[in-house]
């Protein structure tokens, strides 16, 4: 890379927010029409973006037609604020938002844009979460064609998807989906809940926040709107669980960092073969070690 | 059972060649037995398989993933204990 290159910023100008106006009244209108039907998959002119499919083009182009003036933006990927694409996506909103801010903290933020987390602090009525989805559509795994798909959805018919559960169930006792897991919103469609870990999956049921799912490559907007029921595929007898995160002894493991015992945790394993974990939300695992070494200082003091 | 798939290009580019080829044996697949996922469909490969959408679906993969792989070993690591602790519950029966 040469450092002495500089964007030349004052020589583009680029519209407010990259997109035309046009193209971010057309998401802002879909993104209204996926608010009314909680989980409808509503299909949208996704726009070339400076950036490959598959690096959060669905996810960005929500959060520029969304974003103005005055407005606080946080961007997170795989948890962390210093990641690539959360790097590269900051910069690029603050080079065509002039007006707009950023922030690491989630409780700044009004817009939070997301890469597979939900953060751990709870997010408020006047939030908004957007995630980067790869697959909007839960029913892939059982039926490839798409104009099927929808009539299932539109049917509800969502009984092959809870077959391929059964499935797991009778071959690994236990449903092995990892991440991606399918959530039925409001008792009628179910979405697919972006790749983010099954234990950020709870945090969308009944959420003050609104979160707001963009697929750039597969050209859809969907919703879970505020105070919504979201709940995860499962049966009476085989209950949804999220990742337990417990040692051999069955106790909840604790960050390494910030010694919270209730966050998701990366495992980290050090050149000497250790083992380590720590948060994967750095924005909240920050926060949590400033609070702790300053309660050391004044224990300290007095 | 093996099957070929076709792809050529020009240039030295091996991994679009390899890639076309896969993409070339999966439609074939689809074309025979019925698709079974959207990449035996063209209804899904045609709309995908534009140079810059698709090219950004792979070079995705160089992101980190480590949440979504934690969570995968989380799964994997509870359905092996499940299956070590069901395999000595059956030796200690037999």
């Amino acid at each position: 890379m040469n450092p002495g290159y500089e964007l030349p910023v004052d020589d583009v100008n680029y519209n407010f927010a990259f997109l035309d106006e046009l193209a971010k009244r057309e998401i802002r209108r879909n993104i209204l029409k996926a608010i009314s039907i909680p989980g409808y998959q509503t299909p949208y002119a996704s726009r070339e973006m400076p950036m490959g499919r598959g690096f959060g083009t669905g996810g960005l182009q929500l959060t520029l037609s969304l974003l103005g003036a005055g407005d606080t933006l946080k961007v997170i990927d795989q948890g962390a604020d210093d990641s690539v694409n959360a790097v590269n996506l900051r910069q690029f909103v603050e080079l065509t938002c002039p007006g707009a801010n950023t922030t690491e903290r989630a409780a700044e933020a009004n817009i939070i844009q997301s890469r597979h987390r939900i953060p751990e602090d709870k997010l408020t009525a006047d939030q908004i979460l957007v995630l980067q989805v790869p697959t909007p559509d839960p029913l892939t795994i059982v039926e490839p064609s798409e104009a099927r798909r929808k009539i299932m959805h539109g049917e509800g018919d969502y009984a092959p998807l809870l077959t391929r559960l059964y499935e797991d169930i009778v071959q690994f006792d236990e449903i092995a989906i990892s991440n991606r897991y399918p959530t039925r919103l409001n008792g009628h469609y179910v979405i697919d809940s972006s790749p983010i870990p099954r234990f950020d999956v709870p945090k969308m049921h009944q959420s003050a926040a609104l979160i707001l799912l963009g697929a750039g490559r597969e050209r859809k907007i969907y919703a879970v709107p505020p105070f919504t029921d979201a709940v995860p595929l499962a049966f009476e007898d085989v209950a949804f669980r999220t990742e337990a995160f417990l040692d051999s002894k069955g106790n909840r493991r604790h960050c390494d960092r910030c010694t919270s015992a209730t966050s998701y945790l990366d495992e980290i394993i050090h050149p000497d073969g250790s083992r380590h974990w720590q948060c994967s939300d750095t924005g909240y695992c920050n926060e949590r070690r400033t609070q702790l070494q300053n309660a050391e200082c004044e224990e300290a003091r007095s | 059972m093996f099957s070929l798939g076709y792809g050529a290009c020009f240039g030295h580019n091996e991994v679009k060649a390899i890639a076309m080829a896969i993409l070339d044996r999966a439609l074939q697949k689809g074309m025979q037995d019925g698709p079974d996922c959207p990449s035996e469909d063209p209804e899904f490969v045609l709309l995908h398989v534009d140079g810059v959408d698709s090219m950004g679906f792979a070079n995705h993969y160089k992101m980190p993933h480590y949440v979504t792989f934690q969570s995968e070993v989380d799964r994997l690591r509870t359905t092996q204990e499940k299956d070590a602790a069901h395999t000595k519950a059956q030796g200690a029966e037999s």
